[in-house]
């Protein structure tokens, strides 16, 4: 398939369509769900190339804007939201059927703890669980001091194992 | 449950991949995009556009009533004016009458602009003046004195008195009088 698209923005979506889908995901823990918002907020950034052409400014554009458009698809269907478990598809095939319960039921009540957690923890742990980021890859993409990003993360996760437990 | 397991626990909820149809699916969604090119101003040049039009307003704005009060820096020349310039009359236009068919054209008259303002001098002021500057410049008058004299003139009473009227004083005859002998003189005639 011949794809004519700009070549800055090719180099760009290259990297940032697994970023996009990951912060959808990370809200809506529903494959297509996520898929479907992340497509939405390629096409804005696409339209908005003309003024995002820095490219950690785009990054942090794109991961701003798929959030929001994340929570608001979240709350939108609030009705209908089927979660999956990831751990799911990563269980080897020897599992047995209690392991993939337990599984199952260990991620469904992290996620209800990232749930509780206030907007601004959230987005910080969800950055952070992405696997190939450190502190100072969520302190770009937010736009925020590392030393800020430390803290909400470390109040973070306080909260996660107080709310575990 | 420590922060490591934790950390591996969201780590582990998160590494879901997308679709292998999903790169695909994008690329074909933003290639269906209407192509625009990328409308891009540098912020410099709108900076200068705004800073331009500004420039613009703010001339437009004050140099009428700027040259409405500005001073007049070339001092007029005293000149000597003997005759007072004859009045101008600014014919008025008057609207056509529906009747008349013939349509005249009406020139009006203007009153020649100067650029300079006109200062009447008396002859008399002009040509004392004038041989009071080539006194002092023939050294017939010190000038270097005209100070003192000046003070000594302000310190002495400031007072003026008035000149007394140089000419005979006009009689003015009752009415009657005067009627009467016109009558007589014309008698005489």
């Amino acid at each position: 398939m011949t794809v004519d698209l700009d070549q800055e923005f090719e180099a760009q979506l290259a990297e940032s369509t697994r970023l996009a889908f990951r912060v959808a995901y990370g809200v809506l823990r529903h494959r297509e769900d996520a898929e479907d918002v992340a497509q939405e907020a390629l096409t804005k950034a696409y339209r908005k190339r003309g003024s995002l052409r820095e490219h950690e400014r785009f990054r942090a554009w794109l991961v701003r804007i798929t959030w929001r458009m994340a929570i608001d698809h979240q709350r939108s269907h609030k009705r209908r939201v089927v979660w999956e478990t990831a751990d799911v598809a990563n269980l080897g095939t020897n599992e047995s059927a209690v392991d993939i319960l337990a599984s199952r039921e260990r991620s469904a009540s992290l996620w209800q703890a990232i749930d509780a957690l206030p907007e601004k923890l959230r987005i910080v742990t969800v950055l952070a669980g992405i696997q190939e980021h450190d502190i100072r890859e969520v302190a770009l993409l937010l736009e925020l001091p590392e030393g800020t990003i430390k803290s909400r993360l470390f109040l973070a996760r306080q909260r996660l194992k107080e709310l575990l437990q | 449950m420590n922060e490591d397991q934790l950390k591996r626990e969201i780590e582990q909820a998160l590494s879901v991949e997308p679709s292998p149809q999903f790169m695909a699916k994008v690329r074909r969604e933003l290639v269906a995009e209407p192509r625009r090119p990328p409308v891009r101003l540098p912020w410099t040049l709108v900076a200068a556009g705004v800073a331009g039009a500004v420039l613009i307003l703010a001339i437009v704005v004050f140099l009428p009533r700027q040259s409405g009060n500005s001073i007049v820096k070339s001092v007029p020349a005293i000149v000597p004016v003997t005759e007072v310039p004859q009045s101008v009359e600014i014919e008025t236009v008057r609207p056509p009458k529906p009747t008349v068919t013939a349509e005249r054209k009406v020139t009006p008259v203007t009153a020649p602009r100067r650029s300079e303002p006109e200062v009447l001098f008396d002859p008399r002021e002009a040509a004392a003046f004038r041989s009071f500057v080539q006194a002092v410049q023939e050294k017939k008058v010190n000038a270097s004195r005209l100070d003192a004299f000046f003070e000594a003139v302000e310190r002495a009473d400031s007072t003026i008195e008035p000149m007394p009227i140089a000419g005979t004083p006009i009689e003015i005859r009752p009415l009657e009088l005067a009627v009467e002998e016109k009558q007589r003189g014309g008698e005489t005639l």
